[in-house]
């Protein structure tokens, strides 16, 4: 396998990944989705990247997590941690607290006060 | 920049993709190579359909969010839906679908800032509007212009519930 297949691999992971946010994403999951035997998708994962899928999958759903709740201010964070499959808001604040080093209160209020004042630069 | 259209539809299509991560002006360099590397691979395939066929960039994150290095930018172009395709190199397949407020704009390439601004700021956040937890994306209704103050027509797409 050369770069370009694991991109491709990476690629569809992380369409399936964007499409199943409200479940508990698993090896079998990821590996079913790529027509791939579990031990083969590992192998080919972890030959090519600096995390593991657990922290891959986790990064994947607080980012987008992180982005929904900046742009909709609507909804709670107990309806967000359902929304990206954990069973309650305090599993989920602690994920998002270890990630983004705030609770999702917190960076919410951060996003609002940084998208009045200038568009990032990048 | 003049003030939009904008529509409320639902959107279904499939398209053929390659993913850029790093920056924005990162990606703003490589485009050209993958906008010709999908090409070759439409053409190769018989893909193109005079008239129809329609480039985009997809948006996965946020700069606002993630880190630069980690901005995942895809360029597509839709495909019929019934084709079977042979995944190859890191040219993938996607199915986008769902409600979107549709933008549609006659810019040039200064004023896309602007106008993801306007989508956003004054019709998403102001509307009546709930967003949708899925990926903008930009859409070429003609082709974008090689000049800098030339425009051309893009739809700019904000999923909606």
């Amino acid at each position: 396998m050369n770069i370009d297949d694991y991109k491709r691999l990476i690629n569809k992971t992380e369409d399936y990944i964007e499409t199943n946010l409200d479940k508990r994403i698993t090896l079998t999951d990821v590996a079913n989705n790529a027509n791939f035997s579990e031990y083969h998708f590992h192998r080919i994962f972890s030959k090519f990247s600096n995390e593991t899928l657990k922290q891959f999958i986790t990064r994947i759903k607080m980012e987008r997590s992180a982005i929904y709740l900046a742009i909709n201010s609507d909804i709670s964070i107990t309806e967000i941690a359902f929304q990206y499959g954990y069973s309650c808001s305090s599993s989920y604040n602690k994920v998002f607290k270890k990630h983004y080093g705030v609770s999702p209160t917190e960076f919410r209020k951060e996003q609002e006060w940084k998208r009045n004042i200038k568009q990032p630069d990048v | 920049m003049e003030k939009p259209n904008i529509t409320i539809e639902n959107f279904n299509t499939r398209v053929i993709y390659v993913r850029f991560k790093g920056s924005y002006a990162a990606f703003r360099k490589n485009s050209r190579k993958m906008f010709n590397q999908l090409f070759s691979f439409a053409t190769a395939n018989n893909l193109i359909i005079e008239g129809e066929t329609k480039v985009l960039t997809i948006y996965h994150d946020n700069p606002f969010i993630t880190h630069a290095e980690n901005l995942r930018t895809s360029l597509a172009m839709t495909i019929p839906s019934d084709v079977v395709i042979n995944e190859i190199e890191d040219i993938n397949v996607l199915q986008i679908s769902g409600k979107y407020g549709i933008g549609h704009f006659e810019i040039s390439p200064p004023e896309y800032e602007s106008a993801w601004q306007y989508m956003y700021q004054e019709w998403l956040f102001k509307g009546e509007e709930k967003p949708r937890d899925s990926f903008p994306f930009e859409l070429y209704v003609t082709e974008p212009p090689k000049r800098w103050k030339e425009k051309s027509f893009t739809d700019i797409y904000i999923p909606i519930e």
